[in-house]
């Protein structure tokens, strides 16, 4: 584009050059001819004219008349300017005019051109006729005053036609410029809209029609690539997310299904286990009411009755997860704010004093459809998860309630849900063991720590309770779980600080 | 031998004086029986710019001998006074606005002669040398000399 | 259908003139070709008509002192025997003209005639515009024409010219002349014309003079509104003219006051005056390129009655334009005019080949 514009310019320059260079040195010749042919024919009719009157007047004159003023006709004639010879020849004598010289023997030669003779002088010879015989007038015309004249005119003609040179290149400039600046400017913007930079508008302000219109479409396309460009940002932005959410959803999908896998599988042997443990627990403790106090296997039989239970405490808890337990409580409505409060309450005596432990309640009146106690665990697992990771540092737990309309997550229905938010700020969960983190038995902590099934347990009531767990962890930052719980009545949004 | 020189030489100078131009004159003449005696050179003038010249109630009828270009130089020069495209537009002038008579041209001397004898009336002007060929004609005065 | 009627005339004229000795014959052919263009027109009316192709034709005879003039004119819309002049030629300064003539008070038109090639500019004075294209100014008339000069003191020469003859009618169309060849018998009034001029030389352009015209235009076919009532219109003109020919420059000037009385048939008769003239300068630049250029102007124009029966006259007019003689004889002329008539205003460029043909 830019050696096209250069082109132009420099295209335009040349073909005005062109016509400068053919048309200037024609017209030069031609006016130069004009001048010359006009000045020496109006020398020669002047000449012609005035030398005929002077043989008019001396023809005219007496013989006594002529004798006396011949010399002073040819004396006038010299003086009234453009003569500078002047001579009349009565046969052997001549009879010159006093002011000029006179010239040799020879007699000049007649003229019948301008500029034919080499003294640059025009002579004209005329008889006059006396009353007894003839007498020659000859009168010789000054060539050089018309010669300069032409020269002069000839310089001026150089000179104007040197100006109109000059304009016209001049003009030839400020035409290209004014031409070729709006394309310019055009170029430089469009380069700019071809570098991605869309959104320069096209304008150059040019009074040239073509040019103008060449700027007014050129922007419209420029708007239409601008709309068209903004729709496809729009359309494929629309993909990218519609593309992780359906990522998010597959994901979840698999997760899900790994974990009622799992279920399925830890469900099916803690059942047998359960099966195992009751006849052990109950003989054992048959076994131990039938002992006698002071009996020494008596000590023995209650670490067997013990253990037995710790076993069937498991076994529930991995029920629970699977939901296959068959302990499983009537439904009530119940308000979420209170069993949130009962396990904080507890966890509160529980948690070292380097924890702080903050409570909101941003929507009062919440209710839930289900068992109270299943919050409670949601809530006290949750937050033991939490202090653990603290309990070396210290740090915050923040346990909020909040109800939203229509949460926007995919894998709830439509509606309003209580939120029950725990965070906390200690290192974080490793980006790599966030995906597992609610598969049983999957735990971070050393051997002996942890039996890894508190978040599988949440998992598990919080999906008995048709609501979803959200997970957002950064290093170094916390760890934000987010639970949805669908709400039985919606009472009020009203918004408050616990 | 110096007899031969001498012839020699003679004939040489007889070859010189055939080659040396003589002088020419030019003159206005007229038939030998014309009722024109004299005309001044503004008569002569205003009778070639195609103004009409009566003599005796009849009007004279110039002829312009254009049998070659050194005469139409001194008719330009001498007889007019003016320049080619000057004398051109005066006679167009003339006839167009007054219905005067352009002079007429003849090409040849013979035919300036004969337009001459045809009518008493008519003038022109030519070499002096060729009035001599032409016993009917007669010299009314002298225009130019070399 | 005019030219067999001339050719026949000119026959006659030459058997005539050709018993005994054989008269001097002069023709002069002057051809033109012209192209126009009419741009910002706002005007109801322009020209009535733009000739195209003109050839105009001059057969001049003299035997003795008898003379016959006749110059023809045949354009794309018109063949006319403009002038016909039977002469009689008392001396080389006097000449007795009968017949029809250009009336001698008509500057640019005794000079120039119908003849192209010989006038500078393509268009004449509109004062001076020939009647049937659209002159508000009777040029043609036929009557006798007495021509003469006289020299004086210095060198200086005095020309004077007179005329009286049957003057052009005033129809709805404009003014029409008496026609020699198809002669009519309507009423016909008379119009007289003197002219004096001083002049250097002989045979000098220069000069300047007085102009006089009495004219009597009687009104003939069938009233138009413009004219309803009008019996005749009586036209006095009183002109100067001034010319300076030096080469290269050529200047002319002419004024005229014109008084026209407007005679109804039943009303009073009424008059008004007004003044019109142009002023031409020509500038030669070699021998073959001429520039020139003309202002015309009328002055109380909005308020003659007689002005007011030309429509189309333009009552101030500029034109400018080069001529160039490319040849012997031929010349190509461009001009460009604007004028403003009382219908509006238009200008024009013209374009135009003229020869002559000796």
């Amino acid at each position: 584009m830019v050696r096209l514009t250069h082109s132009l310019w420099v295209r335009m320059m040349s073909v005005v050059l062109i016509i400068l260079a053919a048309l200037a040195p024609l017209l030069y010749l031609g006016v130069s001819r004009i001048v010359e042919d006009g000045y020496q024919e109006r020398f020669i009719n002047s000449v012609r004219a005035y030398s005929r009157l002077v043989a008019d007047q001396l023809e005219a004159l007496d013989a006594a008349e002529f004798e006396r003023r011949a010399g002073a006709v040819l004396d006038g004639v010299v003086l009234s300017g453009q003569v500078v010879f002047a001579q009349i020849v009565d046969g052997e004598r001549k009879i010159h005019s006093s002011i000029t010289p006179a010239l040799g023997a020879a007699s000049p030669r007649e003229d019948y051109t301008f500029g034919q003779s080499p003294d640059q002088v025009y002579y004209i010879s005329h008889q006059v006729r006396r009353p007894d015989h003839a007498v020659v007038l000859r009168l010789g015309f000054d060539e050089i005053p018309t010669s300069e004249r032409i020269r002069a005119t000839q310089r001026h003609v150089l000179l104007a036609i040197g100006g109109f040179v000059a304009v016209s290149i001049g003009l030839a400039l400020w035409l290209s410029a004014v031409i070729a600046r709006p394309m310019v400017l055009l170029q430089e913007s469009a380069k700019r809209v071809a570098s991605g930079d869309v959104h320069v508008q096209l304008q150059s302000h040019s009074s040239i029609r073509e040019v103008a219109e060449l700027n007014l479409h050129l922007e419209r396309m420029r708007q239409e690539l601008v709309g068209t460009n903004e729709q496809l940002t729009r359309e494929i932005a629309e993909r990218e997310a519609s593309e992780h959410k359906r990522l998010t959803l597959e994901r979840r999908l698999l997760h899900r299904e790994r974990i009622v896998a799992l279920g399925t599988l830890a469900g099916g042997v803690a059942h047998e286990i359960n099966n195992i443990i009751t006849p052990i627990l109950l003989y054992a403790q048959m076994a131990l009411d039938e002992l006698p106090a002071s009996s020494d296997l008596r000590a023995d039989l209650q670490r067997v009755v013990e253990s037995a239970h710790r076993a069937r405490n498991l076994v529930w808890r991995i029920l629970t997860f699977s939901r296959q337990s068959d302990t499983q409580a009537p439904s009530t409505v119940f308000a979420l704010r209170a069993p949130v409060e009962d396990a904080l309450a507890l966890l509160r005596a529980i948690v070292p004093t380097n924890i702080e432990v903050v409570f909101r309640c941003e929507a009062e009146g919440v209710q839930l459809t289900g068992d109270p106690n299943f919050v409670q665990q949601v809530v006290f697992n949750l937050c033991t998860n939490a202090h653990q990771a603290m309990r070396r540092d210290g740090g915050r737990i923040t346990v909020t309630l909040a109800a939203e309309e229509d949460p926007g997550e995919p894998q709830l229905r439509p509606g309003r849900y209580g939120v029950l938010e725990v965070s906390d700020t200690g290192e974080g969960i490793d980006p790599a063991a966030l995906p597992h983190i609610f598969e049983p038995f999957f735990t971070t902590r050393e051997v002996g720590e942890g039996t890894g099934l508190g978040l599988s347990v949440v998992h598990g009531i919080v999906e008995s309770m048709g609501g979803l767990i959200t997970v957002r962890s950064a290093s170094k930052l916390g760890t934000t779980f987010r639970v949805y719980l669908p709400v039985a009545v919606a009472l009020s949004n009203a918004a408050g600080a616990a | 031998m110096i007899a031969r020189r001498i012839i020699v030489l003679l004939l040489l100078l007889g070859a010189l004086a055939e080659a040396w131009p003589a002088a020419q004159t030019l003159v206005l003449v007229v038939r030998r029986d014309s009722p024109v005696t004299d005309l001044d050179s503004v008569t002569v003038r205003k009778l070639f710019l195609g103004v009409p010249v009566l003599i005796n109630g009849t009007p004279l009828r110039p002829i312009r001998n254009r049998s070659e270009p050194h005469l139409d130089e001194i008719f330009l020069q001498q007889i007019v006074a003016m320049s080619q495209p000057s004398y051109d537009r005066q006679i167009l002038n003339g006839v167009n606005r007054q219905g005067w008579l352009a002079p007429s041209e003849a090409a040849s001397v013979t035919r300036v002669a004969a337009e001459l004898n045809a009518n008493p009336n008519a003038v022109s002007f030519m070499w002096e040398r060729d009035v001599a060929h032409n016993p009917n004609l007669r010299v009314l005065r002298v225009l130019w000399s070399d | 259908m005019r030219a067999p009627r001339l050719l026949i005339l000119l026959l006659l004229c030459g058997s005539c003139a050709a018993r005994g000795e054989a008269p001097q014959v002069q023709f002069l052919l002057l051809p033109s070709a012209e192209a126009v263009g009419t741009f910002a027109r706002d005007a109801l009316v322009t020209q009535p008509y733009d000739e195209v192709l003109r050839a105009d034709m001059i057969l001049s005879l003299q035997r003795g002192p008898f003379r016959l003039f006749t110059e023809y004119l045949l354009s794309d819309h018109e063949g006319d025997l403009e002038r016909f002049q039977l002469g009689y030629q008392f001396s080389s300064d006097t000449v007795l003209w009968l017949g029809r003539f250009h009336q001698p008070t008509s500057v640019w038109n005794h000079d120039h005639h119908h003849g192209q090639y010989l006038q500078t500019s393509i268009t004449r004075p509109a004062i001076e515009e020939w009647e049937d294209l659209g002159g508000i100014l009777p040029q043609h008339f036929t009557g006798a024409l007495l021509e003469t000069s006289r020299p004086l003191a210095s060198g200086w020469r005095l020309r004077m010219a007179g005329s009286g003859g049957l003057a052009p009618q005033l129809n709805p169309g404009g003014l029409e002349p008496f026609d020699l060849v198809h002669p009519d018998h309507h009423r016909r009034q008379l119009g007289y014309h003197a002219r004096l001029s001083l002049h250097p030389g002989d045979l000098d352009e220069s000069g300047f003079g007085v102009l006089l015209a009495r004219e009597d235009l009687a009104r003939i076919g069938p009233p138009a509104a413009s004219i309803l009532g009008l019996d005749h219109v009586q036209l006095s003109l009183y002109g100067v003219f001034a010319s300076y020919v030096e080469d290269p420059w050529r200047l002319l000037a002419v004024l005229f006051h014109a008084d026209a009385r407007l005679f109804f048939d039943a009303t009073p008769s009424r008059g008004d005056s007004f003044a019109l003239g142009y002023t031409q300068a020509e500038r030669r630049f070699g021998h073959d390129l001429t520039a020139f250029v003309r202002l015309e102007g009328t002055a109380q124009a909005a308020d003659s009655r007689y002005l007011g029966l030309f429509p189309a006259y333009p009552r101030s007019r500029q034109l400018a334009g080069v001529r160039w003689d490319f040849a012997p004889r031929q010349a190509f002329t461009l001009q460009l005019t604007n004028s403003h008539t009382f219908t509006g205003h238009f200008a024009d460029v013209r374009v135009q080949w003229s020869a002559a043909l000796l």
